[in-house]
């Protein structure tokens, strides 16, 4: 069935004339597919009308978030190992007299081995690929003194917007400047990475994509494809940066935790 | 109903104060981590769902009218209980043991808030979903239309001939999205 959504958004947002809008709510009321059509606009403008608006401090609280629970995660683990070794004195210290007393040691012995073997068991690490991606994310750090004079001011409130965080307004300034200088890789990487902090993972991939020959792009284009969980597509870019200098050590790790 | 003192954890998470949400964590989260490893998970699950939850704890406190009238730990009990269960629910081997219902059996009201922040959560989160598989074009110009610009605004910065054309696009993606939001298998769920 189809809809006249220009009709809808004028009735919700007072915009028919009274004679339209009356005929309009004697049609609501007879219509159930239109009543339903109306709710579902109204929800889903609500929606993501204020996903967009907070886009951005949203995505600094999940960067928050996800550091905490990273805390925490290792917190639980370090806890763990603790607890066995405690447990193991106390019993050496009470183990007279009964068979039950006699075997309490070894049955401990054996929950401890067995809690280390689930928590260091490296087939049970199950970290989530998001998780994994916004663990390893680093910003990428921009030289404000390149560009050409003519572009330089697009250049450097670009980078200033980028540095305080604005990045939607740093995307838009990347955009200008790649206008003119569209192969520049210092601006794609940059504004892919503004686009992952805001979430937009399809379009920092997109972004990503567009750089040749860069280990740089492959590793952040390896942690998009982890935050969309696309694993399948992160892996072999992972696999080819083991031998990397600088991102070989982390790809192994993460490789390692999938 | 009156503002609990609770309410500012959800001052906290508007606000990204990382100090209060740390201790949101140092409070709740071995409760968490007790219940999801009792029932069928690990840590890194619970880490997971804390997370979850505290999220869409964030995007229900964007509504200017959601005042938490009701202690944070039952609320946010009843929401990553929901929450957890949806997912073992998908895991059809999977049981439940409901081990800290009798903690906050009295607190009904926090859960029928917890139960509405779910459900809204859930929309939220099927809209999020339809809305990356429209095309590039049509998520372009919808984006542009739910953060506020005017159609004139969205025929400049995307080049439209006129007004007109750059309205009947934003129409007829609309029109896409609603198609796949009703022709998702979760929309009858909801």
């Amino acid at each position: 069935m189809k809809f006249n959504y220009e009709q809808i958004e004028k009735y919700i947002k007072g915009e028919l004339s009274s004679t339209e809008a009356q005929s309009f709510e004697q049609e609501l009321s007879g219509n159930s597919a239109l009543k339903e059509e109306v709710a579902l606009y109204k929800d889903v403008e609500n929606a993501l009308s204020k996903q967009f608006k907070f886009e951005a401090e949203d995505a600094a609280v999940e960067t928050t978030i996800a550091q905490l629970s990273k805390k925490y995660v290792a917190q639980n683990v370090k806890n763990s190992v603790n607890k066995p070794q405690e447990n193991k004195a106390e019993e050496v210290e009470n183990s007279k007299g009964s068979i039950i007393r006699r075997l309490l040691p070894l049955t401990t012995l054996a929950a401890a081995a067995a809690l280390l073997f689930f928590f260091f068991n490296p087939f049970n690490n199950k970290i989530s690929p998001a998780l994994l991606a916004v663990q390893n994310f680093e910003l990428y750090q921009l030289d404000a003194s390149m560009g050409s004079s003519d572009v330089k001011a697009t250049w450097q409130e670009a980078i200033k917007n980028y540095r305080a965080e604005n990045y939607v307004v740093a995307i838009n300034k990347f955009d200008l400047f790649l206008k003119d200088n569209p192969n520049n890789k210092e601006a794609l990487l940059a504004k892919g990475c503004a686009l992952l902090k805001l979430n937009k993972t399809d379009l920092a991939i997109q972004t990503f994509q567009q750089i040749n020959n860069s280990k740089t792009a492959n590793w952040y284009l390896a942690l998009s494809y982890l935050k969309n969980d696309e694993v399948t597509k992160a892996q072999p870019i992972l696999e080819g940066l083991l031998d990397n200098k600088k991102y070989g050590a982390k790809a192994k790790a993460i490789l390692h935790d999938l | 109903m009156p503002k609990h003192s609770d309410h500012k954890y959800i001052e906290a998470l508007k606000n990204n104060n990382t100090a209060l949400i740390d201790e949101i964590y140092q409070k709740w989260f071995p409760e968490v981590k007790n219940y999801v490893i009792k029932n069928n998970g690990d840590v890194n699950d619970a880490a997971d769902l804390f997370q979850e939850g505290l999220m869409a704890i964030l995007r229900k406190a964007r509504k200017d009218d959601f005042v938490l009238s009701v202690p944070f730990g039952g609320y946010f009990y009843f929401i990553y209980k929901n929450k957890w269960i949806d997912k073992l629910r998908k895991n059809k081997t999977m049981k439940v043991i409901n081990d800290e219902e009798e903690r906050y059996k009295d607190e009904v009201a926090a859960k029928t808030m917890a139960e509405q922040t779910v459900e809204q959560d859930d929309r939220y989160q099927l809209y999020k979903i339809c809305f990356k598989k429209l095309t590039e074009a049509c998520q372009e110009v919808l984006r542009l239309t739910f953060e506020g610009f005017t159609p004139q605004t969205i025929m400049e910065k995307l080049k439209f001939a006129t007004v007109n054309s750059a309205n009947q696009r934003i129409h007829r993606c609309r029109g896409n999205l609603h198609k796949l939001i009703k022709s998702h298998p979760n929309y009858s769920n909801l």
